[in-house]
């Protein structure tokens, strides 16, 4: 396509149409020629061309044009092809590499076309046989070698012109859309802030400046007109009670590359509190040095006032549910004392059935409520020294009461201070016994091993009972797993006891295990952190 | 009669005061009881021989009445078992100076072993 314009157009210029103003000046010929004769030859026929005059400046120092080709002025460049050890095509190849753009023709022998085709091929404009050089293809030649070479650079930069504009185009094009795609993102991103009471931050950890969405800004009372611009300026935004344990999370997060997740409460300008929901990211440079922190915080207030509600709930349901069950115990225990008085014993066995009953109805009450501090995370302990041996024969001591089956031997113990909640560690004990005693109707005996493994003490419960198959032990500490099916009435319960018991432990540094088999019994384990005598000492 | 051990109940729910006292007496105490938290945080002489004091009493707080009785020259002797439903409240009635305390619902033969400890 390119060529045929550009033929279109040199046919043009043959037949005399829109021919330029190089008639009216002067066209500056640089000859590179090592023979005087043929310079001189070339001198008078350019001479003898009337309606054109020339400059004709000849050079027959090779390296010397080499030397300059690339600021060369003339133009015109006729080269000869025979130049002692060059040849024309040298030069043209010179001239060219070297980013030369004025037209070249060259001269060659006569019988040589070969040289000539070259020479075009080279990137020359034309070329004459010096034998055949008359004023009139001499003139036509020179004409047509600018003509051409004119008519291909505006081709060039026509082409270069075009591409740079389609490139622009597309550029364009491109950041239109990615353009449209922000803006669509900043919309849906606004939208989730508003509505989702989110705002986002950055904060620079080399300048302490932060950056914050005017979202952000009214997640603390504040408008947009009171930037919030600095680390400190947050800092004190900061509800006291709270301000040094974020702090030192935000440290935290910051030097071991962790996520950030924390809750903490904030002031308003008007004084009221509100809570506030972090998380966020840390950038480091390649050399792990930390850059920046990026995240959001939520309002999260009204679910902070749900779960003191929740909080108070629980206190409250405990208190209410507890209450007529401690009433009726009372009455049926007062009612057991005064028959066994008047030796009415039938009536006292079923008396005594309804107290066990209404203990495992409280027990199915306190369940239930662990499971919902657990769940809100309100489970807490009362840590203290507890002769963890003495505990467990304590529990022994009041389960054996609960069974006339089963004797609950204790086998082995070692006498070690654990640090821990008395209660809790107790109702893990009580738990796991009195499975034990439920899934082994059948049994006789119950065995209770104390041993001291490392810097653990390990407590373990063997029943001979009905097992818990492999597939099952993976999810005995899950919450509501029971062993046998829901239709089953032989073994009841809620299923909740081994799950509140594996979080005690859990929470108390330790881990609780199962080793069972079908039909053969199953040995719980759990494990606990003995207390280190220098403690005290470290600090 | 006369050397019959006195005891004080306090507590806000009427089923409980009841069963308490026809519990104690029946085990051979002399019982008084009480909704009203603030009498008991004003009592005058003579004074009860033990106090069982409900931890969660409405309107008034058992940890305040039993730390100002603690607090009290004239009281301080008084051995007070707190009870309470929530076994996590242990801490709390150890921190106020209660002597002993108890989770409800308790065992009639537990309750009285633990009065027994403190008045003969």
């Amino acid at each position: 396509m390119l060529s045929g314009n550009i033929g279109l157009k040199l046919l043009n210029y043959r037949q005399g149409v829109g021919v330029n103003d190089m008639t009216k000046r002067k066209i500056t010929i640089y000859l590179i020629e090592d023979d005087e004769d043929d310079y001189l030859l070339l001198k008078r026929t350019l001479n003898k061309i009337s309606k054109t005059s020339y400059a004709l400046t000849w050079e027959k120092n090779v390296e010397k044009v080499i030397a300059n080709i690339r600021t060369c002025q003339y133009d015109l460049v006729i080269v000869d092809f025979r130049l002692g050890k060059w040849t024309g095509i040298d030069i043209l190849k010179e001239a060219k590499g070297q980013g030369c753009k004025k037209p070249f023709i060259m001269l060659t022998g006569s019988g040589n076309e070969d040289v000539g085709i070259a020479a075009l091929r080279a990137g020359a404009q034309d070329y004459l046989t010096k034998e055949e050089i008359t004023p009139t293809v001499l003139e036509r030649a020179i004409r047509y070698a600018i003509e051409r070479r004119e008519i291909v650079l505006r081709e060039q930069e026509l082409v270069a012109e075009q591409t740079a504009r389609k490139i622009a185009e597309a550029q364009r094009n491109r950041l239109e859309e990615v353009l449209l795609d922000l803006e669509r993102h900043q919309e849906r991103l606004e939208l989730a802030q508003k509505t989702g009471n989110i705002g986002a931050f950055e904060w620079n950890l080399k300048t302490n400046l932060l950056v914050w969405t005017p979202e952000l800004q009214a997640l603390y009372g504040l408008s947009e007109f009171e930037p919030i611009t600095e680390y400190l300026q947050w800092k004190r935004l900061v509800h006291p009670s709270d301000r040094d344990r974020v702090e030192k999370e935000l440290q935290k997060a910051v030097s071991e590359n962790s996520q950030l997740s924390t809750e903490f409460q904030v002031i308003w300008p008007d004084g009221s509190v509100h809570w506030i929901y972090g998380k966020g990211r840390v950038f480091y440079d390649k050399k792990n040095k930390p850059l920046r922190m990026v995240g959001v915080n939520m309002d999260i207030t009204g679910r902070k006032r749900l779960e003191s509600q929740k909080d108070e709930f629980i206190g409250v349901a405990t208190h209410e549910l507890k209450t007529p069950i401690t009433t009726l115990k009372g009455y049926t225990q007062v009612l057991m004392n005064r028959l066994k008085k008047k030796n009415d014993l039938p009536t006292v066995a079923y008396l005594s059935k309804m107290d066990s009953q209404l203990s495992r109805l409280s027990t199915l009450v306190e369940d239930l409520l662990d499971v919902t501090k657990i769940q809100s995370g309100k489970l807490h302990f009362h840590m203290e020294d507890v002769f963890f041996q003495e505990l467990v024969r304590e529990v022994i001591d009041s389960m054996q009461l609960t069974t006339e089956k089963h004797t609950i031997k204790l086998e082995k113990d070692v006498s070690k201070k654990i640090r821990a909640d008395r209660n809790r560690i107790g109702q893990v004990v009580t738990n796991i016994l009195s499975n034990a005693i439920k899934y082994s109707p059948e049994a006789s005996e119950i065995i209770v091993k104390i041993d001291a493994i490392d810097s653990k003490i390990v407590l373990s419960i063997q029943d001979f009972g009905i097992g818990i198959s492999e597939k099952a032990q993976d999810k005995i500490f899950d919450r509501f797993f029971r062993v046998s099916g829901p239709r089953e009435v032989t073994f009841p319960g809620l299923g909740l006891g081994l799950y509140i018991s594996a979080e005690i432990v859990k929470r108390h540094g330790g881990d609780i295990w199962v080793k069972s088999k079908k039909s053969e019994g199953s040995t719980f384990f759990f494990s606990l952190p003995i207390k280190r005598n220098k403690e005290k000492n470290g600090r | 009669m006369e050397d019959k051990k006195k005891i004080l109940v306090a507590d806000d729910d009427g089923g409980i005061l009841d069963v308490l006292q026809i519990m104690l007496e029946d085990a051979g105490y002399a019982v008084d009881i009480t909704a009203d938290g603030a009498s008991v945080k004003a009592m005058k002489k003579p004074y009860p021989d033990l106090l069982l004091l409900d931890l969660w009493m409405s309107g008034i707080d058992g940890r305040d009445i039993c730390a100002y009785l603690k607090d009290q020259k004239e009281t301080k002797h008084i051995p007070i078992v707190i009870f309470s439903a929530n076994k996590d409240t242990a801490a709390i009635a150890k921190e106020c100076g209660a002597d002993s305390f108890i989770t409800k619902p308790f065992d009639m033969e537990e309750l009285l072993s633990l009065i027994k400890k403190h008045i003969m």
